[in-house]
């Protein structure tokens, strides 16, 4: 079933940021990446074997989930350095991309009135991925390509009647952005 | 003798980095995985001039970190630079009054962190 009109509006405003977050988060590991906007396939199925990292987040009126889904190749030139891809890392790097990833939307998100917290991320691999849609809610997946192939983030959202984001305020020092250092 | 930083954080992937940067400038690095093990590894390594903390992890976090880490006074005044993916500014309010002495807003810059910390080093001397 397709959201309501307002749904989509309102997600719109999380799947543009989860883009845009993303278009910057990489660069930052020297990880040149390009988002694939026509781009309807949905992570590989059949027998690749590949790695998701699920991060829910919850504010007033509003909750979900980000999903992080890569082959091992993929993974391993997000390192900056050169180690032997155990499980152990493999886990470990996808779940600190997709604890950044979305860190940044939440910041970025902040700006628009919404306060989310965080879970901490949970790792799962293998073939033939399904997840389904959130009830009541919206989610779409997005398609990014690197030299060492495609990886892919969703982002779910569900709202509570009457929430909604505040307008897109003029640049602000009031919220820290990625990158940023403070002495305090 | 190099200054010996502690660098605490549930992602292996961040305490390497952070690590790598800080060893290429001369520090002495040591690690932690959350503020259980930080703690741990402060009492175990007197003379820590510096603490590079995440602030979301399991069991302790970076907040309750810097709590523990003021309550005791063994620890005297480590200054403590917070490394995280947070920005909200309660959260940065919070960390400055439990006595952090920066914040930086993961991902970082290696530069960036490492002239934080020779700064913050050499004001503690």
């Amino acid at each position: 079933m397709e959201p309501s009109t307002e749904i989509a509006e309102l997600f719109a405003v999380v799947d543009d940021t989860l883009v845009s977050a993303a278009l910057e988060l990489f660069p930052a590991y020297e990880i040149e990446v390009a988002h694939l906007a026509d781009e309807i396939e949905v992570p590989p199925s059949g027998a690749t074997h590949i790695y998701a990292a699920v991060i829910g987040y919850a504010g007033e009126c509003v909750r979900g989930a980000l999903v992080l889904m890569a082959p091992m190749d993929v993974i391993r030139s997000w390192r900056p350095d050169e180690v032997d891809m155990t499980e152990a890392i493999l886990d470990d790097t996808i779940g600190e991309f997709s604890n950044m990833l979305l860190g940044s939307v939440k910041n970025r998100l902040l700006a628009r009135g919404a306060v989310l917290l965080l879970a901490t991320p949970t790792i799962a691999s293998g073939i033939n991925f399904c997840l389904p849609a959130p009830s009541g809610g919206a989610c779409r997946w997005q398609c990014f390509e690197t030299v060492k192939g495609r990886f892919y983030a969703r982002v779910d959202a569900s709202f509570d009647a009457g929430f909604t984001f505040q307008p897109e305020p003029p640049a602000t020092d009031d919220v820290a952005a990625d990158g940023d250092m403070m002495f305090l | 003798m190099s200054a010996k930083i502690l660098v605490v954080d549930d992602s292996m992937m961040v305490r390497q980095q952070v690590g790598r940067a800080l060893t290429a400038a001369g520090f002495s690095v040591i690690d932690a995985v959350d503020g259980v093990d930080a703690l741990q590894k402060l009492a175990a390594n007197q003379g820590t001039q510096l603490v590079v903390c995440d602030v979301n992890m399991p069991r302790m976090n970076g907040i309750e970190f810097l709590e523990n880490l003021r309550k005791d006074p063994s620890f005297g005044r480590v200054p403590v630079v917070m490394l995280t993916t947070e920005g909200q500014p309660e959260l940065i309010q919070q960390a400055k009054e439990l006595g952090a002495k920066g914040w930086i807003v993961k991902p970082f810059k290696p530069a960036l962190l490492v002239a934080a910390v020779t700064k913050l080093t050499a004001a503690a001397a």
